[in-house]
């Protein structure tokens, strides 16, 4: 069956010579287009550029959004991000789209900080080592505990595992 | 070169007056994975799930598959909808299927007017599609 | 006096499971003397926290943790409500306004999958954090973040000369005084309980 709407999502991470990570996020759709982009300096992972543009059918309240986006200049990755972020560009309804956009930016940050780790692991040879592994990220990551179905208690990852 | 890269691409059939269909995948360098979705448009509810994870990061990750059936039920014209499948698919099953279905949630109303729009221009090509946007309204 | 900074309950702080009244019995259990009631950006009522502590032998005091755009700030002696997202700077001046006490709260929490370690911070880099120009002290015992954090944290604090507190963040009742501040004095209520923060009669530590 054809569709009446699609919508295609792309961020990207790319970390650059002066050793900032631009971050890249755009959107389209039938009815919007839009982009937005950060650049990131670790290690304090702050925010120290952000723009957006948006174009095809505007939705209310975004008609600014290249100048609302400047408010998260300077705001970290890291501790309370949703609610900074969130609170920061919050405001009428539709410009929800703006935050979650940065967020998205954000949440690819940290899983370009993720991937080196899970590489190790993946290198390791047996289901033991790999076990053990994981049971080391969570470890040394207390957030991880219950943050989803591999670190539940009943989980075998956790089952053992003195916290 | 690119270190981290996400893709997702969420598409809408209208299977019946009332049902759309939700078809999201998300792709990037750790994860892939599918969600189908059909929700009732006359009160967002979701009435069907089904997904398929491709690629994960552990031996437990596969579980989280039967979790997304606590989705149905669930409406996405409730308030805080999105913190609530974050809840219940993400945090007790996995983040990146509640991520799409959020991504599938965000596109509802988008999906409605766009489908409406392009129905609207079959009959009047020249339609003033900003001023229709504008005055849009679920039916 | 060993007191439990940092804890949240629930409904207050919605993200926690903890019952008010289970506290109370689980805060005797453990053997601590006290603990605060740092909800996020909602202050406790003074007489419905003389009511809680009624009888059971338990000190409870009172502050509040904010959320500001550079960090999670904890303060004592605050009345003022603070909603939405503030900055560190704004907060700082009602504090000293106010004449109350401010803490970083777990300035250095690793993220999910990965701790701040490999962040490669140096200790300029931590110390440089925007938050520190706007507290007192430190939490450098906290009890949600890795043994690598509160290790930075720790050495951030001694680096910039801030005392250093210790508290749970307690969200579930098993977590409740994993860390603790041990005061010197005994501490009777929240006015004593600032005073003694300002005097900087304090460490942070565990139970023993
Ligand atoms: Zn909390
Ligand atoms: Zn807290």
């Amino acid at each position: 069956m054809i569709v009446k709407f699609l919508r295609n999502k792309v961020v990207e991470v790319e970390p650059r010579k002066d050793g900032t990570l631009r971050v890249s996020w755009r959107l389209t759709d039938d009815l919007l287009k839009m982009e937005v982009n950060l650049v990131v300096q670790p290690p304090a992972l702050e925010i120290i550029e952000a723009t957006a543009e948006l174009g095809r059918f505007v939705p209310k309240g975004l008609e600014d959004a290249s100048e609302i986006i400047e408010d998260v200049e300077g705001v970290n990755i890291g501790a309370g991000l949703r609610k900074i972020v969130r609170g920061v560009l919050g405001g009428p309804e539709g410009q929800s789209l703006l935050s979650e956009a940065v967020l998205e930016c954000c949440n690819a940050v940290i899983l370009h900080f993720t991937r080196p780790g899970l590489e190790i692991g993946e290198a390791l040879e047996t289901d033991e080592e790999r076990l053990e592994a994981v049971r080391a990220m969570v470890k040394s990551s207390p957030r991880l505990v219950r943050s989803c179905i591999s670190f539940q208690d009943d989980s075998p990852i956790m089952k053992g595992l003195d916290l | 070169m690119i270190s981290f890269n996400r893709s997702q691409i969420i598409g809408a059939e209208f299977i019946d007056d009332d049902t759309i269909r939700f078809n999201g995948s998300q792709t990037d360098h750790i994860y892939n994975m599918e969600i189908n979705m059909d929700v009732r448009i006359s009160d967002g509810e979701i009435v069907k799930i089904e997904g398929d994870m491709k690629r994960y990061t552990n031996f437990v990750c596969p579980q989280a598959v039967p979790v997304l059936q606590t989705a149905v039920g669930m409406s996405l014209r409730t308030k805080d909808w999105d913190k609530a499948i974050m809840k219940e698919i993400g945090r007790k099953g996995c983040e990146h299927f509640a991520e799409i279905v959020i991504e599938c949630g965000r596109c509802f109303e988008q999906a409605l007017r766009s489908r409406d729009l392009y129905l609207a221009l079959c009959t009047d090509p020249g339609l003033d599609q900003e001023a229709f946007l504008e005055n849009w309204q679920p039916a | 006096m060993i007191i439990d900074l940092h804890v949240h309950t629930w409904p207050k702080s919605q993200c926690s499971q903890i019952e008010p009244a289970e506290l109370v019995l689980k805060a005797k259990e453990i053997g601590l003397d006290g603990f605060c009631l740092t909800e996020h950006q909602a202050l406790w009522d003074l007489e419905d926290v003389k009511a809680l502590a009624a009888g059971h032998g338990v000190k409870i005091f009172r502050g509040n943790e904010i959320t500001t755009a550079q960090g999670d700030i904890l303060v004592f002696g605050l009345e003022k409500d603070v909603q939405g997202v503030v900055t560190a700077r704004a907060l700082w001046k009602d504090v000293e306004e106010a004449g109350a006490f401010a803490i970083a709260a777990h300035p250095f929490r690793g993220f999910k999958t990965f701790g701040v370690g490999q962040l490669e911070m140096n200790l300029d880099q931590a110390a440089a954090k925007k938050v520190f120009k706007y507290v007192h002290a430190i939490e450098v015992r906290n009890g949600k973040v890795s043994d690598n954090d509160n290790a930075l944290a720790a050495q951030v604090a001694d680096k910039l000369g801030k005392p250093g507190t210790g508290g749970s963040d307690a969200h579930l009742i098993q977590d409740l005084g994993v860390h603790v501040t041990i005061f010197e004095q005994d501490i009777k209520d929240d006015a004593q309980l600032l005073a003694e923060l300002h005097a900087g009669r304090f460490t942070a530590g565990a139970l023993p």
